[in-house]
């Protein structure tokens, strides 16, 4: 086997709650917006 | 007056011609020249590779926006530089040969006084024996065209899932130099969620191979991300990933051959291993655009302008050194040609210093080493660096550049589709600064600053890639106020 297919057998998969935070639409709201201000500022900085 | 000519309309090279002409209006000349017709918005391919965007969604003609924007665009392939000019001319000159229907295959000769080398890459399927959708038996979604024909193959694949048929799915680097390994990733990712959406998982194995050494490296090698008091680095939080949504992954592999229906790749232990796929879309490694250079006397001298790979020389430093002596210095900070100062290289077309990630080779000589990824915001800033650098040239008469960024000091986000949908997409959202690890700087944190380094998975990153791929077509098309939106 891979050592990598290994790794990736052996890693930890997200919690139920986890999942449903990365779909839940409110949360999600929320970074968007925070991802877009950080986006910016990084975009701002890198100019 | 000063003409300025730009090789290329990509990202790069599209982001210097409209910013020069801004800066310069129409006191001076900005003439384009590309091959093809179109712009093309890359990172959206991979949605049309999948079938969920038409060709039409991510491309858009480029010479209405010239027209518009009083640039003057020539559809043509540059195919030699002659900086000095020749014995006819004094002035410097490129010799381009149109592809434009009305002129195809006519010569010729434009002058500059300063040119923007943004050629971007040669998609070198050559590379490997059987690479490739156009004399091989492996898709792409380089090009729209690429990706279209790979959307068409894969709706078969769901077809044959349909009827019960078990299939295999593989997609990664075609070859040990490849580069854009998150390009790859992106459309792994959405080919399994495209299927998981049809409910006909259980029937695909879907093998992600790539030329890193470890998931995650994505050719800058790895990152390391804070989450609370820890660190968590991008290889463990990919392995995640791919265990989470059942992706089987090969590293460190080197692929040599494709034959129908089999993968020859070669592995860092030495291994010679093959595997067999019903579907496969792996991308080609890059080389510079085929452009020859000539001095006065009409002697070649393109090794002088350009490097072995065919990129364009710039102010790196190109000294051969082992991996533990790379340094951040390295990297070029204004894209100028050190011989010819009135020539700059960005985004792709200009030749990194080394790689970032560590180069490797197997025992029979393979090379197992991703190239340096140049992805749109870098290659955008680059373009808009060296047009400012050029307006001060031309407003001061001397040729300093004046406007510099590092690849080793600026910061880029790149957002990585993992399937779309508005409510059932994810993409992982990764930033990082600086784009090349300063390890003097931040050794303790991977050499990135571990505030402006980040990554998160959610529907959240998927909905800024759908707006990111809105707000580059407004800005690419020159709408009003398209320099408000960064690169």
């Amino acid at each position: 086997m891979d050592p990598t297919q290994a790794l990736i057998d052996a890693a930890p998969i997200p919690t139920e709650k986890q999942l449903k935070r990365q779909h839940n639409m409110f949360y999600q709201f929320f970074r968007f917006m925070i991802l877009n201000i950080k986006m910016y500022l990084l975009a701002k900085k890198g100019h | 007056m000063s003409r300025v000519v730009v090789l290329g309309a990509g990202v790069s090279g599209h982001t210097a011609a409209l910013y020069l002409k801004k800066k310069l209006g129409s006191a001076h000349e900005i003439i384009v020249v590309s091959p093809n017709s179109k712009w093309n918005w890359i990172p959206s391919n991979i949605w049309v590779g999948v079938g969920r965007m038409t060709t039409k969604q991510v491309v858009f003609p480029l010479a209405p926006v010239y027209k518009r924007k009083k640039i003057d665009f020539r559809q043509a392939l540059a195919t030699g530089i002659w900086p000095e000019g020749d014995a006819q001319s004094a002035s410097p000159f490129v010799e381009v040969k149109y592809t434009d229907p009305d002129k195809v295959g006519q010569i010729e000769r434009i002058s500059y006084d300063y040119l923007v080398n943004a050629t971007g890459p040669k998609l070198n399927f050559e590379a490997t024996p059987g690479l490739g959708p156009d004399n091989g038996f492996t898709s792409s979604v380089c090009t729209p065209s690429h990706a279209t024909h790979a959307a068409k193959d894969f709706h078969q694949v769901i077809e044959n899932l349909r009827a019960g048929i078990k299939q295999t799915i593989v997609v990664g680097t075609g070859h040990g130099t490849c580069t854009c390994e998150g390009a790859a990733f992106e459309y792994a990712f959405n080919v399994e969620h495209e299927i998981r959406q049809e409910r006909l998982r259980h029937l695909a194995e879907v093998i992600y191979i790539t030329n890193e050494n470890e998931l995650g490296d994505f050719g800058v090698g790895g990152m390391q991300f804070e989450k609370g008091d820890s660190q968590l680095t991008s290889q463990a939080w990919m392995e995640s990933l791919f265990h989470e949504r059942d992706v089987k992954a090969i590293t460190q592999a080197a692929v040599t051959e494709v034959t129908p229906g089999v993968i020859h790749y070669t592995q860092l232990d030495g291994s010679k291993n093959t595997l067999s796929y019903d579907f496969a879309m792996l991308l080609p490694p890059f080389r510079g655009a085929d452009l020859t250079a000539h001095n006065k006397a009409g002697e070649d001298i393109t090794s002088q302008l350009f490097a072995p790979s065919g990129f364009l020389k710039v102010d790196a430093d190109y000294t051969a050194k082992p991996f533990e002596e790379w340094s951040a210095a390295d990297w070029p900070k204004t894209y100028q040609n050190p011989t010819y100062g009135n020539i700059f290289g960005v985004g792709i077309a200009f030749a990194p210093p080394h790689a970032i990630s560590k180069p490797r080779q197997a025992p029979d000589g393979t090379m197992i080493a991703p190239a340096p990824p140049r992805t749109g915001m870098p290659s955008g800033v680059m373009g808009k660096l060296a047009a400012f650098s050029i307006v001060d040239m031309i407003k001061h008469g001397n040729q300093v550049a004046t406007h510099h960024g590092s690849m080793a000091e600026m910061g880029a986000a790149c957002i990585a589709s993992t399937g779309t949908g508005f409510t059932t997409g994810t993409a992982a959202a990764i930033a990082m600064t600086p784009i090349v690890p300063d390890y003097s700087k931040f050794g303790s944190s991977g050499g990135r600053n571990p505030e402006l380094t980040t990554g998160e998975i959610g529907l959240a990153g998927h909905w800024v890639k759908r707006m990111l791929h809105t707000m580059f077509l407004y800005k690419a098309k020159a709408y009003p106020l398209w320099y408000m939106i960064p690169e």
